[in-house]
């Protein structure tokens, strides 16, 4: 199976294409005459992305991981780095962003890609009595052992992981400034030192939120990460109860607010999701943690008050609407 | 001469002889019946019990072997592998950069990130250049 499902719309005249893959949708944006190029390698490294950390694919590494909890597996190098990545936004956050996660998502329903998932199912959620720790996965340069009874699931950070390798995969191919945007997770990219296209954002909820006029912000990113967590976003309903994919590794439940959506900027795109995650899932106390990380970020509360951290609001980021 | 019996009284006995044989016989084959049955029920309660205790040390030493087998998987952990197809799309210097120590490391906002002020703008041509063909629609981060 190909991880992309409907092929890239490229404009060629302004560097840019968008298309689906890994169940979300794909942006990216480049000089005009290398943007097709651009393109194959996204949907190359992508594709290798999705068979290699699929939560949902039998013959993924993730997979096999899973299956095989309590023993050490041999993985891709793609595997490998996004559990790294994942293992470091959960000792950042103090394992607020957990990616052991997994056996929660499948017992509560979803358990299958996204769009498969039941909106409404009546059957009890089947959620497990204890749950494995994020600090006994250990990863080698070759191997993943996931916890005995543990699932992991690379839903927090792997978007952005993958932002962020498509965008070194490209720069690193073709010497060229480029944008990449995995499900809302952006990462942008130049050669040296060169400060690059002020590339225009736009900051919502969820894009069947945006596209019906819902709230939103607009930014202009040149280089760096910038992500976005809503509760927006897959929502399911399963035995009764409201689920969405920002699981409370304290609880065991969904987050419960009162963050409907935090935007954060980052170093890389995983940087800044670890921090957009986290917030949503820390909720009341996500300001002050947010401020003392020094983390620029824009949180949208349940009611629609829009609240900026300092460096947010020192940075001089949103267009006047 | 006078016979020893009437010939009523040997009738009866006649009688009495039949009855006592059928009712002998009757009780010999009920009484082997009988006596089969039993046999036959002793000797499948003797099999059971033998059958469950069999299965029973059977699943003892299952039980046993397997927890050896667990013993001895927790002091020999081996590396599973299977035979996958190489991939080679994705570079290791690709990856050792996006996942490198401080990848989701929180904090040290990007100063990538382009102030809302517009640029000053430059020296005015003297005719204007064909105007651009439309631009496509910003780039979303929302949830997803």
């Amino acid at each position: 199976m190909n991880a992309v499902v409907t092929p890239p719309a490229v404009d060629r005249a302004h560097g840019a294409a968008a298309w689906r893959a890994l169940g979300t949708h794909v942006d990216l944006r480049t000089e005009p005459d290398i943007v097709s190029e651009a393109v194959a390698i996204a949907v190359d490294v992508l594709d290798e992305v999705d068979r290699a950390c699929s939560r949902f694919r039998d013959d993924s590494d993730l997979g096999l991981a899973n299956r095989a909890a309590g023993h050490p597996v041999r993985v891709s190098p793609v595997l490998v780095g996004a559990v790294r990545v994942a293992l470091e936004a959960a000792e950042e956050t103090d394992g607020l962003v957990d990616p052991t996660l997994g056996a929660v998502l499948f017992g509560s329903g979803y358990d299958r890609t996204f769009a498969l998932v039941p909106a409404d199912d009546p059957s009890p959620a089947a959620l497990p009595l204890r749950r494995a720790s994020w600090r006994e996965v250990h990863v080698t340069d070759t191997t993943v052992t996931v916890p005995p009874g543990g699932a992991l699931d690379l839903g927090a950070t792997g978007k952005a992981f993958a932002a962020d390798l498509v965008a070194h995969a490209v720069l690193d191919a073709l010497g060229s400034p480029v944008l990449v945007g995995v499900g809302g997770d952006i990462r942008a990219v130049t050669p040296d030192d060169d400060l690059g296209t002020a590339h225009p954002v736009v900051l919502g909820h969820s894009l069947a939120d945006l596209s019906s006029g819902g709230a939103s912000a607009r930014i202009r990113l040149r280089t760096g990460g910038l992500a976005t967590s809503s509760t927006s976003a897959r929502r399911w309903r399963r035995g009764g109860r409201q689920w969405h994919h920002l699981v409370d590794p304290r609880s065991g439940g969904p987050a419960s607010g009162p963050w409907r959506t935090v935007s954060a900027l980052g170093r890389t795109a995983a940087a800044a999701n670890t921090a957009s995650t986290a917030a949503v899932v820390l909720g009341a106390d996500a300001v002050t943690w947010l401020e003392r990380r020094g983390v620029a970020a824009r949180l949208v509360a349940d009611g629609g008050e829009v609240v900026r951290t300092s460096a947010w609001t020192g940075l001089r980021l949103e267009e006047a609407a | 001469m006078k016979p020893l019996l009437s010939t009523g009284q040997r009738d009866r006995s006649r009688t009495v002889l039949a009855v006592l044989g059928g009712a002998l016989a009757a009780t010999a084959v009920t009484a082997t019946g009988g006596a089969t049955a039993l046999a036959a029920r002793e000797t499948a309660r003797t099999e059971a019990e033998k059958a469950r205790a069999q299965a029973a040390a059977e699943a003892d030493a299952a039980r046993a072997h397997h927890e050896d087998l667990l013993a001895w998987a927790q002091a020999h952990p081996v590396v599973v592998t299977t035979p996958r197809p190489e991939r080679t799309v994705v570079g290791p210097k690709v990856v050792v950069r996006a996942s490198a120590p401080g990848s989701a490391a929180v904090g040290g906002t990007s100063t990538g990130a382009a102030p809302s002020a517009p640029a000053p703008a430059g020296p005015q041509r003297a005719v204007a250049p064909a105007p651009p063909p439309p631009p496509p629609a910003p780039v979303t981060s929302t949830g997803s």
